[in-house]
């Protein structure tokens, strides 16, 4: 088994990445993950907040 | 990505169209900066961490849809089947995007920056661009490039990778950091980069600043902030300062202006255009002094000294040139939003007063007129180039 990285994907805002697993004997792609590298907490900021301040805080995700 | 002498000066003359300059004068400014400089340019990277994509798409947009992909030869970076031709990444010329050696050198000025790495328009992708990255902090040279740092840089490396090398993952803040205090010069483009931003704004549900996972994490370790300004202090850094461009997106032009003025003052091995004792050309000392304390340029030191006023970025509240302000001055204020007197929007909470942001003196989307900036459209002012956005500026709004 081999893992190969496709990090980062060009041409996409935001930091995607894909990891493949490879079965050395059949070059078999055996598992595929999707990754988003990146985490900033938008639900967590807008917690307790008045909601005025959502439009201008939501508005930047 | 490379910038033709006809995108800049229909760049540069549409900012003297919006402040109602003389464009001549201006033209003649661009045909200078856009000489073809011998020497080449300095490299420039464009290093994304906590970031939505605003300043990105901002900065994209001074030269939308005029993006140029081909290669040394000519040939487009995309053969018939839509896939990137694997490029010599460190071969002479090559930039994110296309290729910085042109064919047709007569009709491409190059460079007033040539972007090497850049998220959204780059051609390749996984090792192939991250190992751009790699270049830079472990081989290239000290000194010879420059970095513009786009959001939040995070706490720690789990919150934001960039790309994989050999395995390895290339991530912020570390990564970013080693990249940064070797490069010539560090740009903060945005309020993330600058001052922190919407990522590290208070986080009431943890009592803590954001840019973190749920579970399991300590209240206060996990800190997600503005480019640090250690990150500036080295020996290559020709400033020893982050130079902060914020805004919420960042102002393109501002941060255009402002790598103009840099590579003017540091001179002809950094892609400057103008010879030593020219009446334009500012200073490392100018430089320096034209950066204040929150690490904002104040003017664009090129353009006034060639047209002789003070062309202003981040030295002037906005409320000094808002369009609002005959109004304000006969005390006419807006009670509601939409109010058809179109008066000051000072008791609907506008920050303008208290905010040094070229939204106004620069305006926004190269328009001539007036109307691309809150303020004018009747939006009060929500500070997003302030230090403290959004928790202080919003809290003064709807307290």
């Amino acid at each position: 088994m081999a893992t190969y990285h496709l990090d980062p994907v060009n041409r996409i805002e935001g930091h995607l990445g894909v990891e493949l697993t490879v079965d050395d004997g059949t070059s078999a792609v055996t598992d595929v993950r999707v990754k988003s590298m990146m985490y900033r907490g938008f639900e967590n900021i807008l917690y307790k907040r008045h909601q005025k301040e959502a439009i201008t805080i939501v508005q930047r995700i | 990505m490379r910038i033709t002498r006809r995108q800049f000066i229909k760049f540069i003359s549409a900012t003297a169209a919006a402040m109602g300059l003389n464009q001549l004068e201006l033209e003649k400014v661009a045909e200078v900066l856009a000489k073809p400089s011998a020497l080449g340019t300095l490299p420039v990277l464009w290093i994304q961490n906590q970031v939505c994509g605003g300043c990105i798409t901002a900065f994209a947009g001074v030269f939308a849809g005029e993006v140029d992909y081909t290669d040394i030869n000519g040939d487009n970076i995309y053969d018939t089947t839509g896939l990137v031709q694997a490029k010599a990444l460190n071969s002479p010329g090559y930039t994110a995007g296309s290729n910085a050696s042109s064919s047709t050198v007569d009709d491409v000025l190059l460079d007033v920056i040539d972007l090497k790495f850049m998220n959204v328009i780059m051609g390749p992708a996984g090792e192939l661009a991250a190992s751009i990255l790699d270049y830079y902090e472990n081989t290239a040279a000290g000194g010879s490039f420059v970095v513009i740092i786009d959001g939040t840089i995070p706490s720690e490396d789990k919150y934001c990778g960039l790309g994989y090398v050999a395995g390895q993952e290339i991530a912020s803040p570390s990564n970013v950091e080693a990249i940064a205090k070797k490069a010539a010069l560090v740009i903060a483009y945005g309020t993330c980069a600058s001052f922190g931003g919407v990522p590290a704004a208070m986080n009431r549900k943890y009592d803590a600043v954001s840019g973190r996972y749920e579970g399991g994490m300590t209240t206060t370790a996990a800190f997600a902030g503005p480019v640090p300004d250690d990150w500036a202090a080295n020996s290559y850094n020709l400033l020893q300062k982050v130079v902060r461009i914020p805004t919420c997106p960042g102002h393109p032009e501002a941060l255009l202006l402002t790598v103009v003025d840099a590579l003017e003052a540091l001179g002809s091995a950094y892609g400057g255009r103008l010879p030593s004792g020219h009446p334009w050309k500012p200073t490392v000392a100018e430089l320096v002094a034209n950066i204040d304390s929150l690490g904002r340029p104040k003017k664009s030191l090129v353009l006034s000294k060639a047209l002789g006023v003070n062309v202003w970025l981040y030295g002037q509240p906005i409320h000094l040139a808002c369009p609002r302000l005959p109004k304000y001055n006969l005390g006419v204020f807006d009670r509601y939003f939409g109010d058809t007197r179109q008066g000051c929007l000072q008791q609907l909470g506008c920050q303008g007063p208290s905010v040094y942001t070229p939204c106004v003196s620069l305006k926004w989307n190269r328009e001539v007129s007036s109307n691309t900036t809150c303020v004018a459209q009747g939006a009060p002012c929500v500070g997003c180039g302030a230090p403290g956005f959004p928790d202080r500026t919003l809290n003064l709004q709807y307290k």
